[in-house]
This record gives structure tokens, sequence and C-alpha cells, in this order.
């Protein structure tokens, strides 16, 4: 006959088996080898010190330790360039170039501060400077704020290209994303409420005598913002855009959709003649998503798309004055496709991979109306602040005259060069 | 009667278990509890140093900010020099990088790591350990002098940035002095320390916390915190404005 233990007992076993493995979990390796120190639960009392009261840290943040402070940055750079294109003889290119910026900052006090920042360059024939942004930041009653002069708008959400943002005088450039922008004379007011932010934009145009007046609000929506914009140009044209952003698990994505009416743009006809299109309203789309995994603390890998449906088709394009050369590049299409473009975007950048101090990326633009392509590959190697190296291979694939390969198709190596690159 | 007698066993072995996850469950609700001061804000400024095997020693300052009666939080980037002025500023559940060169606000993810280092974005805002995890297993534990209990973690939902952790959560205050941290394939990715706290009325503040990155050997974050302050702020702090305004 088995005797079985008893429910007490074997309920008195289980508490005991719990406690002595708890015990035993939580001391094994409390203080291993683990990093910080052994003893850091061991000596000082958990809670101490004060919690004061009487500091605001934002406002002294408006402010700054001093009313007037200088920054900026510079570097030098050199490069050599060549470039492979068959029947094409082009010689090898060196250059070199010092660029940098200044800022001065005066915040006489918490409701005012004035920024001046000023761009400069200087090669072997020339030396140059640029006004990028100079304003006044002032506030009424800390609710509802101004900004007033030369700024750098933020009106859409594209990062290649950004057809709902019509008010920027420098516009982005899909083959170099981040660079600068220089700023747009204009006052701004901005009013935020609650979660939302409304926008209202007077930018006055010299020569038409006349004003741009904009319009905009911005909004959360479960975590999505969506903006709602409405632009009176000087010249009348009018711009209703509507911009979104969308945060998933994949990634951000984006989205912005223009529809304007009175804006340049030229047609082309089945006899290869031109037409303007100023009075039709015109539809221009853009989505697109950005997406990055960290590895660890510095290694990180990015993926930016960016797809761009362009019903304003052409202001200034080459092909404008010679349509046969166009109808030859899209001779597959049909006619409503020559009134507009199809562009994509995809970079893919690996930076400090392993813990490396190297970046890797790839860039490719293609026209999807008349299939030219760029592919802009680089690796870059900054083993310090200060110094920084880069090799480039640029490979254009397309017809002469096409978007991406405007001088048909040929391959562009860059190696650089790069010294002294820091903030001050 | 055996089958009987399993059956209880178990029932009890089960029941003891669900009484654990209960009270743990309640113990993470204290530690939210303490740990969020709803009834004014707060402000500190950081130090955060960065020890890489690859990178060296980094140091930034960083200006922090929180709301957390409308789980808002704002920081800003004092030094460097070359990343000052960059920020983050959490509204609504969302989560915008704000870039002073492009004046540019990004949407970015409470997931990711803080500028390069072994902090994660969501280290910074309001405590949502009950609403973020449901205990599994609580065990009493010592961690140094102090009297803890032990807690295994499971995540609610994929929106926190580690599926599981252990976290020790001292006796009196409630407060969680250590955190293991592990990724979907139950690999240990982070160990966190909290060794030490301030207090304003009945909330407590960490004033030093230390990241140690279990995957790559020999990296560290540690953060201290300096001049924490609990007077109310301007509702325009937690707003772009504030963040255009205060950058250069």
């Amino acid at each position: 006959m088995h005797s079985y233990p008893t429910v007490p007992t074997l309920s008195v076993l289980a508490l005991a088996i719990s406690l002595v493995t708890g015990q035993a979990l939580a001391n094994d390796d409390v203080f291993g080898s683990a990093e910080p120190s052994d003893d850091l639960f061991g000596g000082a009392a958990l809670v101490s010190g004060t919690v004061s009261t009487d500091l605001n840290l934002a406002e002294d943040m408006l402010t700054g330790a001093d009313p007037l402070n200088w920054s900026g940055d510079f570097q030098w750079e050199t490069a050599t360039v060549m470039i492979d294109q068959q029947d094409v003889s082009h010689a090898r290119q060196v250059t070199s170039q010092l660029s940098g910026n200044l800022k001065l900052d005066a915040r006489p006090d918490v409701n005012y501060r004035v920024l001046v920042n000023l761009d400069y360059s200087a090669d072997q024939e020339d030396t140059s400077g640029s006004l990028r942004e100079a304003f006044a930041d002032f506030d009424l009653d800390n609710k509802i704020f101004v900004r007033a002069g030369q700024q750098t708008l933020q009106w859409g959400v594209g990062y290649f290209f950004s057809p709902a943002d019509s008010l920027s005088q420098d516009k982005i450039a899909a083959n170099d994303p981040d660079q600068d922008l220089v700023g747009t004379l204009a006052a701004k007011v901005h009013k935020p409420v609650d979660t939302a932010n409304y926008y209202g934009y007077l930018i006055p145009d010299d020569q038409a005598n006349r004003y741009t007046v904009a319009l905009k609000g911005e909004w959360l929506l479960s975590g999505q913002e969506w903006g709602l914009g409405a632009i009176k140009h000087a010249n009348d044209e009018v711009n209703l855009v509507v911009t979104g952003s969308i945060p998933t698990k994949i990634g951000d994505f984006f989205t912005e959709y223009s529809a304007s009416l009175g804006e340049t743009s030229v047609g082309i006809n089945a006899d290869n003649t031109t037409f303007d299109r100023s009075d039709e309203l015109q539809h221009q789309f853009t989505a697109g998503v950005r997406a990055s995994q960290d590895f660890g603390a510095s290694s990180s890998l990015s993926l930016t798309g960016q797809y761009y449906y362009n019903g304003l088709g052409y202001t200034e394009a080459t092909w404008s004055s010679l349509p046969a050369t166009w109808q030859t590049l899209t001779q597959d299409s049909e006619l409503p496709d020559q009134l507009s473009q199809q562009l994509a975007a995809v970079m893919i950048r690996l930076d400090e991979p392993l813990g490396r101090p190297l970046a890797v990326s790839v860039l490719t633009l293609a026209s999807l109306t008349d299939g030219s392509t760029m592919v802009d590959s680089s690796l870059t190697l900054t083993p310090n602040d200060y110094v920084s190296t880069a090799l480039t291979v640029t490979s254009m694939f397309g017809q002469a005259g096409s978007e991406y390969a405007g001088q048909g198709e040929l391959k562009r190596y860059e190696v650089s060069l790069t010294l002294g690159g820091q903030s001050f | 009667m055996k089958m009987i007698t399993s059956v209880l066993a178990t029932t009890l072995l089960l029941s003891g278990t669900l009484a654990a996850a209960d009270s743990g469950n309640e113990v993470l609700a204290a530690v939210d509890k303490n740990t969020n001061l709803l009834d004014s804000d707060i402000s500190m400024i950081a130090t955060m140093i960065t020890e890489s095997e690859a990178d060296g020693v980094e140091k930034n300052i960083v200006r922090m900010f929180r709301r957390d009666r409308d789980d808002k939080f704002l920081i800003l980037f004092q030094e460097p020099e070359n990343i000052r002025g960059q920020g983050y500023l959490q509204v609504d559940e969302t989560l915008y990088f704000y870039d002073p060169e492009s004046r540019k606000f990004t949407h970015t993810s409470i997931k990711d790591s803080f500028k390069d280092s072994d902090a994660n974005n969501s280290d910074f805002g309001s405590s949502t350990w009950a609403a973020d995890y449901r205990v599994t297993s609580s065990e009493p534990a010592t961690l140094g002098k102090f009297s803890t209990h032990m807690l295994t973690l499971e995540a609610t939902s994929d929106e926190v940035t580690y599926p599981s952790m252990t976290i020790w959560v001292n006796d009196s205050p409630q407060l969680v002095l250590k955190a293991e941290s592990f990724s979907l394939s139950e690999r240990l990715m982070r160990t966190s320390y909290y060794p030490s706290y301030t207090q304003t009325g009945n909330a407590f503040f960490a004033t030093k916390m230390i990241f140690v990155d279990e995957v790559v050997s020999g990296d560290k974050t540690t953060l201290t915190f300096d001049q924490v302050n609990a007077g109310d702020l301007e509702d325009s702090v937690f707003t772009k404005a504030y963040v255009e305004r205060v950058n250069k």
C-alpha cells in the first residue's frame, strides 16, 4: 500500500520550494560580474536630496546664460572627381572649398529674441556669404507666437519631394534631401491649442507688389498627425494641401496631397506643340515611409522611400523647348502621362556597422515616366570628430535630357576629404 | 484519491502563483503611483555619460520637463554644441524629434534608443508599468541592503520596448531598483539600475539611472539628474512653439 503526502504537507513543501527558489534566483548574480559595482545598493540611503519649486528651468532656457551668443561650424573639403562616359572624354577635376555657418542669437529677455544665421563659403575662384535666416521671435501673452523675417518654413512632411510646400523659396533637392534650406521672408503666427497647432503666414512679393497668404492647421488624431492648409499666392494661384504623418510599427508613413489652380505648367499636344495648362485644376500626391532599426547604442539601419505623382508636369523643363525630344523619350506613353511626372526615391543607410566609424548609403532616384535612374552609393569613414573621408559612386541610366540622366548614361567617382568639421 | 490530491496540490500551487501575481500587479500600480507627479510639473537637468567600447566616453547634458498628468514630456539637448537644440517632445502619445538645423519635427518611436545611448526614449516619460506589463511571478529577494520583491513581467501589448522584464521593487517605498530587459527570444538585452531617488510630496524621482548593454560588452550609460524642480510650468512649454523658440 502506498502512502501519499497529505495536502497540507504538499502545500508546505510547495511554499518552501517556492521561497528557496525565489531567494536563490534573487541573489543569483545580482552582484555578480555585472556592471556597475557590487555595492551599488549597499551604502547610501535610497531617497535623498531636495526638490525645489522656485527655479524655472523653462524660462531660464529661453534667455540662456548670456544674452548674446555666437555659434557656428566650419569645414574644409577637397575632392577628386572622375567621370566615365562612353564616347565622351571628361578631365579629372580637383576641387576644394571651405564652408561653414555663423549664428548670432540675441535674447535680451524671455519674450524676445533675434537670430541671424549666415552661411559662408570660399574656393579658389570665389568667396561668398548668404543669409540663411534672420528673424525675430516674440509672443503675445505666451499664447500666440510670432516669427518675423527670413525663416525656414516647414509646410510639408515629404522627405525627398514636398509638393505641399509651395511657400518656401528654397526647395528640397531629392539628391540631397538633408541639405539646409535658405529661408523665406515671411511673418509667421503660431497658435497652439491643446494638441493642435494653427499657423498663419504672410509673405510679401516685391515683384507682384502683393502678398501671399497661407493658413494651416495640424491635428493629432489617434497618434497620427494630419494637416490642412490653404495658400493664396501673390500671383492669384491657389493651393489646397493635405499632409499626414502616420507612425506605425513598420515605420513612419507620410503623405501629401496638393490641388492647385493657376500654377504654371506646360502641356504637349500630339503634334509636338506645347500649351499652357495653368487654368486647369492640377493635382500632386506623394506617399512614403521612413523606418529605422537600432543595433546596440550606435549602429542603425534606416530606409526611406517615397513615391511622387507630379500632376503639374513641367514648368521650365528642357523638353518644353524641344517637344520632339520629349516625344522620343516617352514614346510608349499616352498623352495624359506626358502631362505629369511620376518619380520615386529610395535611400538605405547603415551607420556604424559593428560599432565601426563607417556609414554606407545607397540613394536611388527614378523617373517612372521617362525611365531614367540615378544611383548614388557612398562609403564614409569618420575616424574622429575632425576628419572624414568618403568614396561616392554615382551612376546615371537613361537617355540624354531625361530627368535623372540629363547628360546621358555615365558614372561619376568622387573621393573627398573633410577636415576640421566641427561645431563651436 | 491520488488524482484528487494531485488536483488539489496543483490548484493550491496555481492559486499561490495567481495570488503572487495579483499582489505583484498591485506593486506595479504602487510604483506608478509613487513615481508619477500628478498635481504639478517636474523639470530637471540631466548629465548623460555614455561609455562605449567603440566610441569611447561621450557626455551629454539635457534639460528635461515632464507633465505626468497629461503624459507629456520635453527633452532638450544643451551639450555638446553640435547637437544643441535637438529635442524630443511627447504630446498625446506622439513623440516628435526636432532637428534645429532643418527646423523639422519628425515622428519617432518611444521604443528607439535615446541619442546613441543605452537609454531608450521610453525611459523618460511617466511611469506606466501597470498598464504596460502583467506580473507572472513575484518572489521576495534582497538587493544589497534592501528588501525587495522580484517581479517577472510580460508585456500586455507590443507597444513597449521590451516584451518581458524582471524587476526588483523596493518594499518601502515601492520603487524600482533594478530591471532586466529581455528580447522576444528571452535574451537579456539590458540591465538597468536606479540606485538613488529624491522626493517631493508623495512622489519620487530617480536621480541616477544606469543602463548596462548586455549585448555589447562594456557599453554603459549613466544618467545623473540635478536641479530637480517641481514648480508649475507654462502650458506653452510642451508645444512645438517652445521648442522652436529655445533653439538657435
